[in-house]
């Protein structure tokens, strides 16, 4: 084995770091689509459900 | 010094983006830490009975240089044992979680659920079953563009709203079927998928399923468990067009339609849904998000290099940066137009709410269970984006909390400049915080003199 020993530079910049979580996600709000027609069902009923994220 | 128990090896990660190369450690908690191959190797050699000076030798060994007991020492001080997998009296300080993180959850199916089914499922990731799906959803819908009319359907639908529920039920079901799509490519490719839940993510209401372990895959592997969502999907409408087939319902063209609609949400990239995870496996880079910082400081300092971004190889930096000058924008533009428009839906939730539940009860009392149970998903659909608006927001601000009672004097430092006094870089936070304040006055009273003409 030859050489000199570890710098602190070179101990320094070994890496180590945690991992995000991998949490593998879907939208359900999506589901606020059909209720877009309600709007011409009655008036009473609200339709901007999720549908303004869509807008956003 | 020893390992905490249940900390596992599980060798090099692969696919890596990074120039050297990197290795997988499972921690007892099932959270995965990428570690370079000097720390791998401490940590493949602290087994309890040896002395740091006997580690080292070995360390210095294997590692090709002299690695004394003082550098071992150092590397667990400093790198190994803030990640909580050296024994040691004092555990760990539990990190933040990140803002764009899955938080508010709850468990649905348990993992030893989600690892039966899943085993069940994987022979559909058999490259001839993919592909036969494939070519069955392009003839669906083509057989359906030619043949059907969708808007036909919707409108069928709205004149039986009770048939609106079966199309939300199906969505559901599609929801928790694309979970259970990257569960089973997870096992396919050989890796232990976790729970599936429910929860809320940013503002929306999500499915999602924990694929902690399939970080130990190929990159291959990986991306087959970031497609197998949507592939999932794919399979779902070829299934729900048999059984339109079959039945002729019209509600099942309309929930077709809405799997392509989901697939095509998916791939969006700037936030964690798959196409974000795609993005991450092709380049490499398990968070992308840490990497914004140092590629705008890069792109800013005109080529000078950066340390956090000099790591990569260049493939890796090339996607990393494109996803970055693309995400920012974009997240930027999306955040000023929630911020601007939070009083108009703050106010068009509460009287959706309102009109929901005068609506819902007199269903209720009616006796009309069908209108009721369409009040409350209508409800639900109005309230859980506010629920995560909240949720969002209290971050931010707990967030800011944390980060300013960490460093006291900085923030002091910019609220009260005390001598030489520079006012623009200083007085950042409070110009950002009255722009924020104004604009959100602004934005309300216009909301407010919108809903006054209405009710005129």
């Amino acid at each position: 084995m030859h050489g000199t020993d570890l710098t602190i530079e070179e101990l320094q910049t070994q890496h180590a770091v945690e991992l995000p979580a991998r949490e593998l996600m879907i939208g359900v709000s999506v589901l606020g689509l059909p209720l877009v027609g309600l709007d011409g069902l009655t008036a009473n009923v609200d339709t901007s459900g999720p549908n303004w994220l869509f807008g956003v | 010094m020893t390992l905490v128990d249940g900390t596992e090896l599980l060798g090099p990660y692969q696919g890596d983006g990074r120039a050297q190369a990197s290795f997988l450690v499972r921690r007892s908690d099932a959270r995965m830490l990428e570690v370079s191959p000097l720390l791998y190797l401490v940590v493949a050699n602290l087994d309890g009975v040896s002395t740091v000076e006997e580690v080292a030798g070995r360390v210095g060994t294997a590692y090709g240089r002299p690695v004394s007991a003082a550098s071992v020492t150092y590397l667990i001080e400093h790198k190994l044992q803030p990640l909580g997998i050296v024994d040691t009296a004092r555990g760990p300080a539990p990190p933040a979680p990140p803002l764009l993180a899955l938080n508010v959850r709850a468990g649905v199916v348990p993992p030893r659920l989600v690892r039966f089914a899943a085993d069940r499922l994987r022979w559909l990731f058999l490259p001839p079953v993919v592909v036969a799906f494939l070519l069955a959803l392009a003839g669906v819908d083509g057989w359906l563009l030619a043949r059907h009319d969708l808007s036909g359907a919707v409108h069928h639908l709205l004149r039986q709203p009770a048939l609106l529920l079966a199309v939300v039920a199906l969505t559901l079901c599609g929801g928790l079927f694309h979970e259970l799509g990257h569960a089973a490519a997870s096992r396919y490719g050989g890796a232990q998928p976790g729970v599936i839940g429910a929860g809320i993510y940013l503002l929306w209401p999500v499915f999602f399923n924990d694929l902690n372990d399939s970080y130990r895959l190929t990159r291959r592997a990986r991306l087959r468990c970031d497609l197998g969502g949507v592939y999932f999907n794919v399979v779902f409408a070829v299934v729900l067009a048999a059984a339109y087939g079959v039945t002729g319902a019209p509600p099942l063209i309309v929930a077709i339609a809405v799997q392509h609609l989901v697939i095509a949400q998916q791939f969006v990239p700037f936030v964690r849904l798959d196409g974000y995870y795609i993005v991450s496996d092709l380049a490499g880079v398990p968070d992308l998000f840490a990497r914004i910082r140092p590629t705008v400081r890069g792109l800013l300092s005109r080529g000078r290099p950066v340390p956090a971004l000099a790591d990569l190889t260049p493939r890796a930096r090339a996607i990393v940066t494109t996803w970055v000058v693309t995400t920012v924008p974009m997240l930027g533009v999306l955040t000023v137009l929630l911020l601007v428009r939070v009083p108009a839906l703050l106010a068009r939730a509460w009287d959706g709410l309102s009109s929901q539940g005068v609506v819902t009860l007199a269903a209720m009392s009616g006796g009309d269970v069908v209108g009721a149970a369409l009040g409350l998903v209508q409800i639900a659909v109005l309230a859980v984006p506010i629920a995560g608006l909240v949720v969002l927001l209290l971050r931010v601000l707990v967030m800011t909390a944390r980060r300013h009672r960490a460093h006291p004097r900085r923030l002091a430092r910019a609220l009260v400049p005390r001598r030489a006094p520079t006012p623009v870089p200083r007085l950042q936070p409070l110009f950002l915080i009255a722009s924020a304040v104004a604009v959100l006055l602004w934005t309300s009273s216009r909301a407010r003199a919108r809903r006054r003409r209405g009710r005129r």
